[in-house]
C-alpha cells in the first residue's frame, strides 16, 4: 500500500493537471478562434431568354446551390436594368422601379421576393419564378437581374471595417411580343482596323500584306427589341473571293446598347496576310439573326509597305555606298 | 477387259498424282480466325452542300462514292478535311441531321466538295494453326476496292483504302517455333506484285518449325498510320454494319502466293458501323465564393494586418479593429468565379456609403484618393504613404484565369470603391469573356487614419455582384 498510495497520489495529480489544461484549450477554442469559414452561391440559370405573348404566363425555376459549409440567410430580389455596357454586362439600378416589375412573382409558398430565407449548408433550394404578362401590356423588352444576396438583420456594433453582402445574379431577357421574332434596328459602328496600323484615304484602308491586323466594330440596337449577333466576318477579293471567313459570335444586344463584337473564340477579328496578297480586298461583316439582317463593309488595299521601305532603304544604303567608293576617284 | 483395267489405272495414277501434287488443298483450316479492329467506325465521305462561316451542311443526297448524307457518324473533335483543307468539327448540330460546326472557319466551299473524315482502325488478327508448315509465312487479304483507286488516302466506299501503309506498320508478335523475319514481311496493295485486285495483302514470313496448334497474333497498322476503313457502301443503312470478308492463309516456303493455293486458309468477317454519339447536356450555371485570408500574407503585394478567415461573420466582414494613427492596415479576399456560360461573366463592387462613426453618415472616414491625389472610381494611382493620405480604397490582384481592371503593382496601386450614396456605378473588378473554371482574384482592402478622424467605430457595407454575361 505504501508503494500504491503514492502512485495514486501522483495519478490524481497528473489527472487534474490534465483537465486544467483540456478546459483551457476548450475555452480557448469556443471563445478566442473562430473557425476558417467560406461562402460560396451557385445559380442555374446564369440567363433567361424568353419571347412572350400579352396575355400569356411562363414559369422558370431558378436553382440556388448553398456551396457554403454554413447556412446562409438569402434574399432574393428583381433589379430591373435598362442599359448594358458593351461587354453585355447590364447596369442594374436599384432605384428603379418601373410598373412591369409586377408581372414577376415567386410561385413558393415559403418564399417571397425581397423576403429572407435560408438554405442550409451544402443545399439548394428552387426559386420558382412567374411572369405574367397582362394582355394590355406595352410590346416592348424587359430586362432585370434576379439578385440573390446574403442577408444581416443585425448589426455588429462593434465592427470597425466593412461589412460584405455578396449576391449572385441571373440575368433576364423577356420580350413582350405578339411576334416570335420582332424585328430591331442593329447598325454596325466604328468598323475598322486596329489604329495605327493603317493609312487611311477617304473610306479606304492601305495595310501593309505582311502584318497582322485586328479588326473592330461595334453593334449598336437603335430598335425596341434584342438582337443577336449572329453572322459572319470575311476579307474578300472584289470578285467575291473570301480570304479570311470567321464566325461572330452570337450575343444578345439589348435594346439601346451598344456591344463589341468578337469572333466565335471569343477574340478580336485577328487576321495575318499572307505575302502573296496584293491589291484591293473587302471587309465585311454581315450579321443574319432571326429579327434583323445586317451589314458593314470597308475597302482595303494591302501592299508590300513593309517590303517597299526596306527595298528603299537598302537602295539608299548603296546608292551612298556608291557614292563614297567613286569620291576617292574623283579626288585622285 | 484388260484395256479398262489399264485405263482405270491410268485414270486412278493421274488423280493420285494430281492429289499428291495438291495434298494440303482444304486439308485443314486455320481455327479461330478473328480480325478485332480497334475501333469498328466507318469512314466518312460526304459533300459539302452549303458552308456559311463555321456552319458546315452535309449534302443529304448521296451520290456515287459519298455515301455519308448525315452527322451520325460524326462527332466534335473530329479531324476531318474539307476540299483537302484539315478542319476540326467543333460541334455536331443536334436539332439537324446533316449540319455541324468546325473550330476554325471553313474554307470557302462549292456544293459538292468532298468531306472526309479517316477511321483508321489497327487489325489485331488472331488464329491457330492446324498444320505443322516449318519456315513457311502467313498471308492476310484485307479487301480492297475494285472500283476506285484503293490507295489514294481517301475512304473507298467498298473496301480498305491502303493508305500507304508499309511492313513497318505491322507486326506479328513473337510466338514459340516461329521466329518472324520482318525482313522478309510483305505489305501489298491491291494489284501489286503477287497481290491479286480486290485484296490489300500482307505476308509474314517465320523460321522456325511452326507446329499446328500454335496461337499467332498478327497486328495490320499501328498508331502512325493503318489501312483507312471504308465509307458507308452504297445503299447503306444508319445503323445496319456493312460487313467485309479477309482471309488468312499459310503457305509453305518459297512458294508464290499468287499461283499457289494455300496449306490452310480461313475466311473471318469484319463489320464497320457508325460510331454512337453518345451526347449530355451540361446545364449552364455560375457560382461565386468569397474567401478570407489570414494575416501575415502576401495579397496584392503588400502584407496583410488583418485576418479574414476566421474573424465574427467571417468571411463575410473586413474587421479592421482598432487603427493605428498614420498607419496603413491592410486585409484581403479571395474571390472565386466558376461558369460555364458562354459569354463569361462580371463581378462588380459598390459600397452603400462611406465607413460612418457608429453605422451613421458623418463623421466618416473619407474614400481614398491615394498619393497623390488623383485616383477615383475609374483612375488607379499608387497609394503606399499613409501619413497625410487618410482614406479607405482596395486594389486587384489576378490569381487565377480573371481579367481585373488593375493591378496593385509594386506600390499598390488603388482606388476608392465607387459608392451609392453618391450615385455612382458599381464598378468592375473582375470579369471574363468566356467559359471560367475557378477564376481567382484577390481584393486587398487599406485603410488609414490621420489624428483629425474623430474616435469611434466605423464601418460600412460593400457589396459583391456576380452575374453571367450575355
Amino acid at each position: 500500500m505504501n508503494i500504491i498510495k503514492p502512485y495514486i497520489k501522483s495519478n490524481y495529480s497528473s489527472i487534474s493537471l490534465l483537465a486544467v489544461i483540456f478546459t483551457i484549450v476548450i475555452f480557448h477554442l469556443s471563445t478566442s478562434l473562430a473557425f476558417a469559414q467560406d461562402f460560396e452561391l451557385a445559380v442555374y440559370p446564369p440567363l433567361l431568354r424568353v419571347n412572350i405573348k400579352p396575355g400569356k404566363s411562363i414559369t422558370q425555376v431558378f436553382k440556388i446551390d448553398n456551396l457554403s459549409t454554413e447556412t446562409q440567410t438569402l434574399v432574393a430580389r428583381l433589379v430591373p436594368f435598362t442599359g448594358a455596357d458593351q461587354f453585355g454586362n447590364p447596369i442594374l439600378d436599384p432605384t428603379y422601379q418601373p410598373k412591369w416589375l409586377e408581372y414577376f412573382s415567386l410561385a413558393n409558398s415559403d418564399i417571397q421576393l425581397g423576403k429572407p430565407f435560408e438554405i442550409a449548408a451544402g443545399q439548394s433550394q428552387q426559386l420558382v419564378l412567374s411572369l405574367s404578362v397582362p394582355s394590355a401590356a406595352p410590346m416592348k423588352d424587359l430586362y432585370a437581374t434576379l439578385l440573390i444576396s446574403t442577408y444581416a438583420n443585425t448589426i455588429d456594433t462593434s465592427l470597425q471595417g466593412s461589412s460584405l453582402t455578396a449576391s449572385i445574379g441571373s440575368n433576364l431577357l423577356i420580350t413582350v411580343s405578339t411576334q416570335l421574332s420582332p424585328a430591331t434596328i442593329l447598325k454596325i459602328t466604328d468598323f475598322s482596323p486596329q489604329p495605327g496600323s493603317y493609312i487611311q484615304i477617304g473610306d479606304t484602308y492601305i495595310l501593309d500584306n505582311i502584318t497582322p491586323v485586328t479588326f473592330f466594330a461595334n453593334a449598336v440596337n437603335d430598335g425596341d427589341f434584342t438582337a443577336e449577333s449572329k453572322g459572319l466576318f470575311k476579307i474578300q477579293s472584289f470578285s467575291g473571293n473570301p480570304v479570311q471567313l470567321q464566325s461572330v459570335l452570337p450575343q444578345y444586344i439589348i435594346a439601346g446598347s451598344q456591344r463589341k463584337l468578337i469572333n466565335g473564340d471569343s477574340e478580336d477579328f485577328n487576321f495575318t496576310p499572307s505575302i502573296g496578297l496584293i491589291g484591293g480586298f473587302q471587309a465585311q461583316i454581315e450579321i443574319h439573326s432571326d429579327n434583323v439582317n445586317t451589314s458593314s463593309q470597308i475597302n482595303l488595299i494591302f501592299l508590300p509597305l513593309k517590303a517597299l521601305f526596306g527595298l528603299a532603304v537598302g537602295l539608299s544604303l548603296l546608292l551612298i555606298i556608291i557614292n563614297l567608293s567613286f569620291k576617292p576617284l574623283e579626288n585622285q | 477387259m484388260k484395256r479398262i483395267i489399264y485405263f482405270g489405272s491410268l485414270i486412278g495414277l493421274v488423280v493420285g498424282f494430281v492429289l499428291l501434287l495438291e495434298p494440303t488443298k482444304g486439308k485443314a483450316d486455320l481455327t479461330i480466325v478473328s480480325d478485332t479492329l480497334s475501333t469498328s467506325r466507318l469512314s466518312v465521305a460526304g459533300r459539302v452542300l452549303t458552308i456559311s462561316g463555321n456552319l458546315v451542311t452535309l449534302n443529304p443526297a448521296a451520290a456515287t462514292n459519298f455515301n455519308s448524307t448525315s452527322t451520325a457518324n460524326m462527332k466534335s473533335g473530329d479531324a476531318i478535311t474539307i476540299n483537302g483543307v484539315a478542319q476540326t468539327v467543333s460541334a455536331i448540330n443536334s436539332t439537324s441531321a446533316n449540319q455541324f460546326t468546325t473550330v476554325a472557319a471553313a474554307p470557302s466551299g462549292s456544293p459538292g466538295n468532298p468531306i472526309y473524315y479517316l477511321s483508321e482502325p489497327v487489325h489485331q488478327i488472331n488464329f491457330v494453326t492446324s498444320t505443322s508448315v516449318p519456315n513457311g509465312f502467313f498471308r492476310v487479304l484485307i479487301p480492297a476496292s475494285l472500283t476506285v483507286n484503293n490507295n489514294d488516302n481517301v475512304p473507298d466506299p467498298d473496301g480498305f483504302d491502303f493508305n500507304g501503309v508499309t511492313t513497318a506498320n505491322a507486326t506479328a508478335s513473337a510466338t514459340a517455333n516461329f521466329s518472324f523475319v520482318s525482313a522478309l514481311e510483305g505489305a501489298t496493295a491491291s494489284g501489286g506484285t503477287n497481290c491479286t485486285a480486290g485484296y490489300h495483302c500482307f505476308e509474314f514470313h517465320y523460321t522456325g518449325t511452326g507446329p499446328s496448334g500454335s496461337a499467332i497474333t498478327l497486328w495490320i497498322g499501328n498508331l502512325a498510320k493503318s489501312l483507312i476503313a471504308p465509307a458507308p457502301a452504297s445503299g447503306h443503312n444508319l445503323g445496319v454494319a456493312d460487313a467485309y470478308t479477309i482471309k488468312v492463309q499459310q503457305f509453305a516456303n518459297g512458294v508464290n502466293p499468287s499461283s499457289t493455293s494455300p496449306i490452310d486458309q480461313t475466311n473471318s468477317k469484319i463489320a464497320l458501323i457508325e460510331n454512337v454519339r453518345i451526347t449530355a447536356t451540361v446545364d449552364p450555371s455560375i457560382s461565386f465564393s468569397i474567401n478570407g485570408m489570414p494575416n501575415s500574407v502576401t495579397a496584392c503585394g503588400v502584407t496583410t494586418t488583418i485576418n479574414t478567415q476566421t474573424a465574427n461573420n467571417a468571411p463575410l466582414t473586413v474587421p479592421f479593429g482598432s487603427l493605428v494613427l498614420n498607419t496603413f492596415a491592410t486585409a484581403a479576399h479571395t474571390l472565386v468565379v466558376s461558369t460555364n456560360a458562354t459569354n463569361g461573366y462580371i463581378v462588380t463592387a459598390i459600397e452603400n456609403d462611406h465607413m460612418g462613426k457608429d453605422g451613421g453618415t458623418t463623421p466618416f472616414i473619407p474614400d481614398t484618393t491615394c498619393n497623390t491625389g488623383t485616383c477615383t472610381t475609374a483612375t488607379a494611382a499608387n497609394w503606399d504613404v499613409a501619413a497625410a493620405h487618410p482614406g479607405f480604397g482596395y486594389s486587384l490582384e489576378s490569381v487565377s484565369g480573371a481579367t481585373v481592371p488593375f493591378t496593385a503593382g509594386a506600390n499598390f496601386s488603388a482606388k476608392p470603391f465607387a459608392n451609392a450614396s453618391l450615385l455612382q456605378p458599381p464598378t468592375t473588378i473582375m470579369s471574363s469573356t468566356g467559359v471560367s473554371n475557378s477564376h481567382t482574384a484577390n481584393v486587398c482592402y487599406r485603410i488609414s487614419v490621420d489624428a483629425t478622424q474623430a474616435a469611434g467605430d466605423y464601418e460600412n457595407q460593400v457589396t459583391y455582384t456576380a452575374t453571367a454575361t450575355f
